[in-house]
């Protein structure tokens, strides 16, 4: 039996965390508050299905993504359009610290939504790429595909972006790293 | 240009200005090339770093009083 204090605790704990992950699928962020609402309610419903001691925020991503491909995607078909996202994923901009993360968030909203989202689970979020797979329920090699592909497609964006920022040495960047990206740190 | 030091590998033979300039210092000619490896550590970075943004930003009140709503309602016996 979970105890409820101790499960709100951990709901408090992951409030950001799951914000984030919301913002990163739903591209909006009044979509993405009435995500993390539902889920939170769900969760709460539903804590006796929570085993304690196992991974709350992967068990909350889950509940997350869900809902939102069972209740809001088909409300919102739109969302999935590049241009929509990169905008809205925008209103972030203007808090850049040292870097400047225009470019890459440009790049990162012409991914297709499945690669971002196994991107960011673990590039940014910290599961494993047998704990993203969980979550977006697939094999664990779709999740590292997936991964490759994204990672292939930035490198690409970015290292485009960088000929016209950084001049002809960026240009001999950008010649190798088109090339096969098969050998990925980590991999 | 320490970048024409990688002619050999990657760019399919085709060295971006010849020259004839340096090539090698020591360098492995096989395995990784050099230049995805700092690509993919800045691709890395930023990731984590556009998304720390996010994760930083304030969670509205709303939540916390959900929550807590929730909370006394269990613990006042809603039956």
């Amino acid at each position: 039996m979970t105890d409820p204090q101790r499960f709100k605790e951990g709901l408090v704990g992951e409030l950001q965390s799951l914000r984030a992950f919301a913002i990163s699928i739903a591209g909006n962020i009044d979509r993405a508050d009435d995500l993390v609402q539902d889920t939170l309610l769900k969760a709460w419903n539903n804590m006796h299905a929570y085993t304690e001691g196992t991974n709350l925020r992967a068990w909350l991503f889950t509940i997350l993504r869900n809902t939102f491909y069972s209740d809001y995607r088909k409300r919102s078909r739109e969302i999935e359009d590049d241009g929509t996202y990169s905008e809205r994923l925008a209103v972030h901009a203007e808090q850049d610290g040292h870097m400047d993360l225009t470019d890459f968030r440009t790049a990162l909203a012409k991914l297709p939504s499945d690669q971002r989202e196994a991107l960011i689970l673990v590039g940014a979020s910290g599961f494993s790429y047998e704990e993203a797979a969980e979550i977006c329920g697939c094999a664990l090699g779709t999740i590292k595909s997936r991964i490759n592909r994204a990672r292939s497609r930035l490198a690409d964006l970015l290292a485009v972006k960088s000929v016209d920022d950084f001049g002809p040495d960026a240009r001999a960047h950008a010649v190798l790293a088109s090339g096969p990206l098969s050998t990925l740190p980590g991999e | 240009m320490k970048s024409t030091t990688n002619n050999g590998e990657g760019a399919g033979g085709r060295a971006p200005s010849g020259g004839g300039g340096s090539v090698g210092k020591g360098r492995p000619r096989r395995g990784r090339p050099p230049v995805n490896e700092t690509l993919q550590h800045v691709i890395g970075s930023q990731l984590k770093a556009a998304y720390d943004e996010v994760v930083r930003q304030p969670i509205p009140d709303r939540f916390i009083e959900l929550l807590g709503a929730l909370e006394d309602k269990k613990s006042g016996g809603s039956e």
